[in-house]
């Protein structure tokens, strides 16, 4: 029931939006980890990030097909505790910015 | 003997648990902490299983065999048999946090590809099934091919299995198949592995997520934090303070007795006025050290400061450092030593020697017995607002002009010598974990018999030469003086007088006269051995007054050199341990020589200002 509502919630704000602004829905599915609100959960898509620093964070979880939660953002605004496979990791928004996600409905 | 001796490693994720279980089968105390990245340096322990010697190697915690940061290159270097005239381990024992297996099995992956024999413990168990979660252990050890236990290693449980298997590394069976390299290919066959293993996954962590909705909330979050620290500074004098008076009438008893007991002369004096007044002047600390050592550990262990790092990583961002930097400068309040070693968790170089020159300007525990000392003597006991008392509250004062200092220097740093390089932040937050009491006490235990052995050691040490130097050359006083008169007039033709007397003319401007100037010269050794100094040199003059009334009624000691000298110990690296580590750590004496000068030369000038602006204002 509550799951339902959900769903529908979402793609009613999602008419919302579009109605609104007739370019781009705003609550695109497809996103960069960054811009996720607290509780949203997606599906890791790719990973931007170059270098050792993305092969490290890939050996932390952050892979293509991952399941990703947004947790909280710092009290300052940045970083951001991230949950996937199990544990919860945290990442400045510079980074996230590159990971590309599909948002997963609730 | 120790040829012969089995050399197992343990590899695994930081905070899976590894030191817990080390600690657990060779019955040694290391440090355990609620925080990734307590362990960084490799540390070995012997046992005995089936008649056969084996030695446990304790390792830092990697995420991957690729090591990013040098506390991962110590374990890749370990493992790899590449550090001089250390074996490395024949076996390995891999740790796996049972909560999080989709993500540690990407290291297991890794371990396997070693070709050395396995063992998986998996840690947590007890974790998972409160968290309804549910695992098949013997399956898991099917699919990959080695033996796999569950443990609980503080709580003993699974161990006794861990211990059978361990005596025999060649049962223990190989995978069939080599699990990929590729860390997405490695992924797809943990999820492989997990499928058929896994009945239930965790649910979330409810008390975590809790606590943290408070602990991070930002205004909460700030308030609790606050409340928290300046209830700390307060309890310091509140609570410490009579414990404090307690052991120091004990110590002057001693003395009393001393002198009145045994054979007056040279032994009695230099037992009574050198060792027990020496030593006593810095033991008589102890309450405030275990009480300090207790918040700071309490806080590690249920698993706050991965969360301070994290609050503060913007902070931190805008001096160019990052969170982790944060969390070696909290361990620096304990001491700069081991605040030191945990910059080995920082990936980027120079971000990491930024952090190691900054550390020794946060507050030590060797500055407690000197702030302590000169607050409870100058510091009237008011209260200033309801029950926050003024003497907390600059101690309170001091401990964050350190901080502060030790932020605008690294901000410095980081815009002038050692520009550049900002390697990505990631920090993996812990759940939080109720320490039992038992790991506490004897982390506190640990720390205060540190404390103990330094006072039995160094500051002995110290205090007995410094009665020589205090009491030798013996002069002839001229005739008529009083005894008092006479003992001062001994005290500065001694060798330490003199020494005291040729210094002052530099530390003149700060207010110093050369007792303190004899204190400061000792004090190179290690900061609260200026305390044992000025102790000494008053009871020379006076066995009977404590030392806070000595220096109460010394003239020397009025508001603007007080202050000056508290200003003084905020910024100077006087403490031969740190040097060293720095040494060993950056591999050079510049960088020691670099923070011993501009720490130097930092104390001179803002203690001179300190002097000069507190002499206008009263
Ligand atoms: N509930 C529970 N807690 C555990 C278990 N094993 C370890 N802990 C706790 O987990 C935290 C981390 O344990 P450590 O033994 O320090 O972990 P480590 O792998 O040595 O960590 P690093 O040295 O930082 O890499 C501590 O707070 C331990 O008390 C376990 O089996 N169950
Ligand atoms: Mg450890």
């Amino acid at each position: 029931m509550e799951r339902l509502g959900a769903v529908s919630l979402l793609k009613l704000k999602m008419l919302f939006n579009f109605e609104n602004d007739g370019n781009a829905p705003p609550e695109a599915l497809s996103t960069t980890l960054d811009r996720l609100q607290p509780g949203d959960r997606c599906e890791i898509e790719s990973m931007g990030v170059e270098g050792p620093v993305g092969v490290r964070l890939e050996e932390l979880g952050f892979l293509p097909g991952t399941e990703v939660r947004m947790v909280r953002r710092a009290p300052l605004g940045d970083p951001v505790v991230y949950e996937l496979r199990g544990a919860q990791l945290c990442l400045r928004a510079r980074e996230a910015r590159s990971i590309h996600v599909r948002r997963l409905l609730r | 003997m120790s040829e012969s001796a089995l050399r197992l490693g343990l590899l695994g994720s930081p905070n899976s648990g590894k030191t817990t279980l080390f600690n657990a089968l060779t019955g040694l105390r290391a440090r355990v902490g609620n925080y990734p990245g307590v362990t960084v340096e490799r540390r070995e322990g012997s046992l005995r299983l089936n008649g056969r010697a084996v030695v446990v190697i304790d390792l830092p915690g990697a995420y991957s065999l690729t090591p990013l940061s040098p506390d991962e290159a110590v374990v890749a270097q370990v493992i790899a048999g590449e550090i001089p005239e250390v074996d490395p381990p024949q076996a390995l024992v891999v740790t796996a946090d049972a909560c999080s297996l989709d993500r540690s099995l990407l290291l297991v992956a890794q371990a396997l590809r070693l070709g050395k024999p396995c063992v998986l413990a998996v840690t947590m168990v007890d974790e998972l099934h409160a968290r309804g979660g549910s695992l098949d252990l013997a399956r898991l050890g099917n699919a990959l091919g080695i033996p796999v236990v569950g443990v609980v290693g503080h709580k003993g449980l699974g161990l006794d299995e861990l211990r059978r298997l361990l005596g025999d590394p060649s049962a223990w069976g190989r995978p069939h198949v080599l699990p990929p390299e590729d860390v997405e290919a490695r992924a797809a066959w943990a999820a492989s592995v997990l499928d058929a293993v896994v009945h239930v996954r965790p649910g979330r962590n409810a008390l975590t997520e809790a606590v943290d909705r408070v602990v991070l909330h930002p205004l909460a979050g700030t308030l609790l934090f606050t409340a928290v620290m300046v209830l700390f500074f307060q309890l310091i004098f509140a609570w410490a303070q009579p414990a404090m008076d307690a052991i120091d009438a004990a110590m002057g008893g001693l003395v009393g007795w001393m002198h009145t007991t045994l054979p007056a002369g040279f032994v009695t004096d230099l037992l009574a006025d050198g060792v027990v007044t020496g030593v006593g002047s810095v033991v008589i600390f102890l309450p405030q050290i275990l009480l300090l050592f207790s918040v700071l550990y309490l806080l590690e262990d249920v698993g706050y400061m991965a969360r301070a790092a994290f609050v503060v990583d913007r902070v931190m961002g805008r001096v160019g450092l990052e969170g982790r930097a944060f969390v070696s400068l909290l361990s620096s309040y304990a001491c700069a030593i081991p605040g030191i070693m945990a910059t080995r968790t920082i990936p980027s170089p120079k971000n990491r020697l930024v952090t190691i020159l900054v550390a020794p300007l946060m507050t030590c525990s060797a500055r407690l017995p000197v702030y302590a000392l000169l607050i409870a003597a100058f510091v009237p006991a008011t209260n200033v607002w309801g029950p926050l008392g003024l003497q907390g509250l600059v101690l309170l004062g001091l401990y964050l002009a350190g901080a502060c200092a030790a932020l605008l220097v690294a901000a410095v740093l980081k815009r002038t010598l050692l520009r550049g390089e900002d390697i990505p932040f990631t920090l993996e937050l812990p759940p939080y974990r109720l320490p039992p009491a038992r790991l506490v006490a004897s982390q506190v235990w640990g720390a205060a018999s540190a404390f103990l052995r330094r006072a039995g050691t160094i500051i002995l040490l110290v205090s007995i030469v410094l009665w020589f130097l205090l009491s030798f050359p013996r002069s002839e006083a001229p005739a008529g003086l009083s005894e008092s008169e006479a003992a001062r007039h001994a005290l500065e033709h001694s060798a330490a007088g003199r020494l005291g007397h040729a210094v002052e003319p530099l530390i003149a401007p700060l207010g110093f006269d050369w007792k303190i100037g004899v204190g400061l010269v000792a004090s190179l050794a290690a900061r609260e051995v200026i305390v044992a100094t000025l102790a000494q040199v008053y009871a020379s003059q006076d066995e009977d007054a404590s030392l806070r009334e000595a220096v109460r009624a010394d003239p020397t000691f009025d508001p603007p050199t007080v202050a000056a000298l508290l200003v003084f110990f905020v910024f100077a690296l006087q403490c031969m341990s740190t040097l060293a580590v720095m040494r060993r750590e950056t591999n050079s004496w510049r960088w020691p020589a670099f923070a011993f000068g501009y720490l130097l030369a930092l104390a001179y000038g803002a203690s001179f200002a300190a002097h000069r602006v507190v002499a206008t204002l009263s």
